[in-house]
């Protein structure tokens, strides 16, 4: 029997029922990728099917709306008006952990994706990320409960202590090499020195002397119909495109004398929400015309945040597109940071982006690299625990410092919600996470059948039907 | 007869009514009253009809947190009809925001841009006393079309099936319409493709709509005629490229007159939001007239939706009291003026996500505008 059908009762809830609703509400937040490019759709739905935390990262909106309408989510029992407008991360799962310049010098560990950023209740951040790191740990290690529960009960206890210390007047989480623990401390050192050695540069460009060019063509294998990472020259429309965007954002800007255009390239195959995405590299002047600091600007087709229940519409849009919303989430979340100057926001047309620099100290937390540590028996379940402890931290910090949707920092209405309860807190994360894994589990049977079934795109069709 | 019913029935009207036979601002003539009139051997011309509607509100709500104010164009429609000759045809115009309410980018931003609401071309022929009618293009959702006739607190709030977003209120279809006995009974049966007018159609099944109304002979209230009606409706039909099921059961009972109206309206959704396996359910009541030789009257209406069957506290409840002024003499036309309050409560798994951030109190000012006008005439 599915957890569907135990949470809804067998005779409610068919199996074909959620397959049916994961079908209509993927085409739904696909539609515009479909209609533009369905191939790329084709690899990021072919990418969700490799396993649960794939389609963990496919499926956010699932999950959200699961959690509005109550598919399978539940009243929190720590929710309280001071804690239901928090800037939300939207997606916190451990691939969106990312490094950073550090304000003070060295590398900092901290989110990196705000494409579904926005204003709601603190429980679905922490939930969510309990939910990844579970999913996590029974990707990495199958068959273990008892770990994957520990994990998220880890990460949820992780975020209430930090909120509870910071309510007590403790400094923040720094989240430097230092305070980040196994995991995110290899993270941060191999950041450092990447980003010391401008080794950014090396992975997408190549100087001859006189000239640097975008290296074009794979960059990481395809597998089927799966691009790893790939430049693509840009055809007349999409040079027409970027050079729109560019000249947006250069807008208003005090280094725009600094940004000449050297070249630029579509980038596929990056993300799993996002794959279908549009996304260029643009190849830039740096403050001199040498070839060691030209500048490498990631331009991110950024679309709608997540809809969160109860959200009310006065007051309502505070940011022009949805660029702006990315950057302003971006700086209201972030702490500890150097920020990138060049965080900016373009439009040309419907297209929104989001603009920032990419440089060598920017790396995401990758699940390959911890199978394969996992592997080499250089990752143990502590370091899972400490990981999952430190990314609740880093959320916390993150919610309780960034201004809520009245202006206030988050900190403490989270703290008057949470009521010291650190370990009621993590009990009923660590058990919505356990039924939301199950049912993970469950969809991905759905979804592959789905694939087999309706082929690579679900059945959508541009055409009449 | 309520704004609405008026409206509508001029409408239909005009569908058959041979040239000069409606005005817009006068009742509109029984349908039987027509029947002789194509019996005249030259072919009438078209006549047809303009009317507007436009709800504007400024809102102050109390919800926590979420406390604001705005003012808000609920609804701002023209439509024309044509009709005469056994043709009728409309097209409805109406305005929406551009951006959905997580959107952050439309048309200009978030600009209200016009689009079309109904746009359809059909014919009506008598055959004895019932008209038999057929129409097809963006259609009216029956359900939501044979409520509004009789529905006059419209500027408050859209009927229970439209408010809970069960039923869109215009669909692509086809329809075939019967009225008759001086539109004491009306069929109207549709093939929709289930979608709204919002998205296309997204799976190969169609959606069955059926609504009937039987109404009962004009009930005198301080000398004004009112109309009493029972509305009874199913809807079969499939959401989605998944094909979820979404089937609607309802039935209402409606009083609407210029004096007093009232009304109970109740329904079941089995499918909601492309989730096929959710029963949800709901009923609303309302209540209101006017001060006999006065510009004045009160309306009450309360609702409670059950969104989910299958799961305790996943409620919601609302109350709204209002009070009006007409700044306009009684007629066809009407410049309404609300002045009223809501209530709306959530239960505590009706949008687990949300917290007690749901609850709210909202204080609104609304502007009605209703008005039509005939086009064309006898010369």
């Amino acid at each position: 029997m599915t957890l569907c059908a135990l949470l809804l009762g067998a005779l409610a809830c068919g199996e074909d029922d959620r397959a049916a609703w994961l079908r209509s509400t993927l085409i739904d937040d696909n539609r515009a990728a479909l209609e533009r490019d369905p191939d790329l759709v084709a690899g990021k739905l072919a990418k969700m099917a490799r396993g649960p935390f794939e389609l963990l990262r496919g499926t956010a909106r699932q999950f959200h709306r699961d959690l509005a309408d109550g598919a399978v989510g539940r009243p929190t029992a720590y929710g309280g008006t001071g804690a239901a407008l928090i800037a939300l991360v939207g997606d916190p799962h451990p691939e969106n952990l990312s490094s950073f310049a550090a304000i003070g010098g060295g590398v900092t560990a901290d989110w990196g994706d705000f494409d579904l950023a926005t204003y709601g209740p603190f429980h679905l951040d922490v939930w969510r990320l309990a939910t990844a790191l579970r999913v996590t740990a029974t990707t990495l290690v199958p068959d273990d409960d008892a770990l994957a529960d520990a994990v998220a009960r880890a990460a949820a206890t992780g975020y209430a202590e930090e909120i509870e210390a910071e309510r007590g007047g403790a400094a923040p989480l720094g989240a430097t090499a230092a305070d980040a623990g196994g995991v995110l401390a290899d993270l941060l050192d191999d950041a450092a020195e990447r980003g010391a050695a401008a080794r950014h540069l090396d992975r997408y460009t190549v100087s001859d002397g006189v000239r640097r060019r975008l290296i074009l063509g794979d960059l990481a294998p395809v597998d089927g119909v799966v691009i790893g990472e790939r430049l693509e020259p840009l055809d007349d429309d999409a040079r027409a495109t970027v050079a729109a965007l560019v000249a947006d954002y250069r807008r208003g800007r005090t280094d725009a004398a600094e940004l000449a255009v050297k070249a630029a390239a579509r980038q596929l195959g990056v993300g799993v929400s996002s794959y279908p995405s549009l996304r260029f590299l643009v190849l830039v002047e740096g403050p001199s015309e040498a070839l060691h600091d030209d500048v490498l600007l990631e331009l991110k087709e950024v679309g709608d945040p997540i809809a969160v229940p109860g959200r009310l519409l006065v007051p309502e849009r505070r940011d022009r597109d949805a660029g702006r919303r990315w950057i302003r989430m971006a700086r209201e979340l972030q702490a500890d940071y150097a920020e990138d100057p060049r965080y900016g926001a373009a439009r040309s047309g419907r297209l929104t982006v989001r603009v920032r620099e990419v440089d060598g100290y920017q790396r995401n937390l990758d699940l390959g690299d911890l199978a394969a540590a996992l592997e080499d028996d250089a990752l143990t379940a502590d370091d899972l625990l400490e990981l999952a402890t430190v990314a609740g931290r880093i959320l916390a910090r993150d919610h309780g410092h960034a201004r809520d949707a009245t202006g206030t920092a988050g900190l403490a209405g989270i703290a008057a919600a949470l009521g010291g309860d650190v370990a009621g807190f993590a009990d009923e994360a660590a058990a919505f996470a356990a039924d939301y894994d199950a049912l993970l589990h469950d969809d991905l049977a759905r979804f592959r059948a789905l694939l087999e079934r309706e082929g690579p795109l679900l059945g959508w069709s541009g055409g009449l039907r | 007869m309520s704004r609405a019913a008026a409206t509508a029935a001029a409408l239909a009207a005009l569908a058959a009514a041979p040239l000069g036979a409606t005005t817009a601002r006068a009742e509109p003539p029984p349908l039987g009253a027509t029947s002789a009139a194509r019996a005249e051997p030259s072919p009438p011309p078209l006549t047809g009809a303009l009317s507007a509607e436009l709800f504007a509100t400024g809102r102050q709500l109390e919800a926590g947190a979420q406390d604001g104010s705005a003012v808000e164009l609920d609804r701002g429609e023209v439509g024309l009809a044509l009709g005469g000759a056994g043709l009728a045809g409309e097209v409805r115009l109406e305005t929406v925001r551009s951006a959905g309410p997580d959107s952050l980018l439309g048309v200009d931003g978030d600009s209200l841009v016009v689009r079309v609401k109904r746009a359809w071309a059909g014919g009506e022929r008598r055959l004895g006393p019932i008209v038999v009618g057929g129409r097809g293009g963006a259609i009216a959702e029956p359900w939501v079309a044979s409520l509004e006739r009789d529905l006059d607190l419209r500027a408050l709030g859209a009927s229970l099936g439209e408010a809970a977003g069960w039923l869109a209120p215009s669909d692509l279809g086809a329809a075939v319409t019967a009225r008759g006995w001086d539109d004491l009974v009306a069929l109207d049966v549709a093939i929709l493709n289930g979608e709204g007018l919002r998205l296309r159609e997204q799976n190969d099944g169609k959606s069955l709509s059926v609504a009937a109304r039987i109404a009962a002979p004009p009930l005198a209230l301080a000398g004004l005629d009112h109309r009493a009606a029972l509305h009874l409706g199913a809807r079969e039909g499939s959401r989605g490229t998944g094909s979820a099921r979404d089937h609607r059961l309802a039935a209402a009972l409606t009083l609407a007159g210029p004096i007093g109206f009232a009304g109970a309206e109740v329904m079941q959704a089995r499918g909601v939001e492309a989730r096929a396996e959710r029963i949800a359910a709901g009923v609303a009541g309302w209540l209101g007239g006017g001060w006999p030789g006065c510009r004045c009257g009160a309306a009450l209406r309360a609702d409670v939706v059950d969104l989910d069957r299958d799961r305790g506290a996943t409620y919601h409840r609302s109350a709204l009291a209002a009070g009006y002024l007409d700044l306009l003499d009684p007629g066809a036309d009407r410049l309404r003026l609300w002045l009223g309050a809501r209530a709306d409560r959530f239960g505590d798994a009706a949008a687990p996500g949300a917290t007690e951030a749901l609850d709210r109190e909202t204080y609104f000012v609304t502007l009605e505008l209703a008005a039509a006008r005939s086009l064309g005439g006898p010369p």
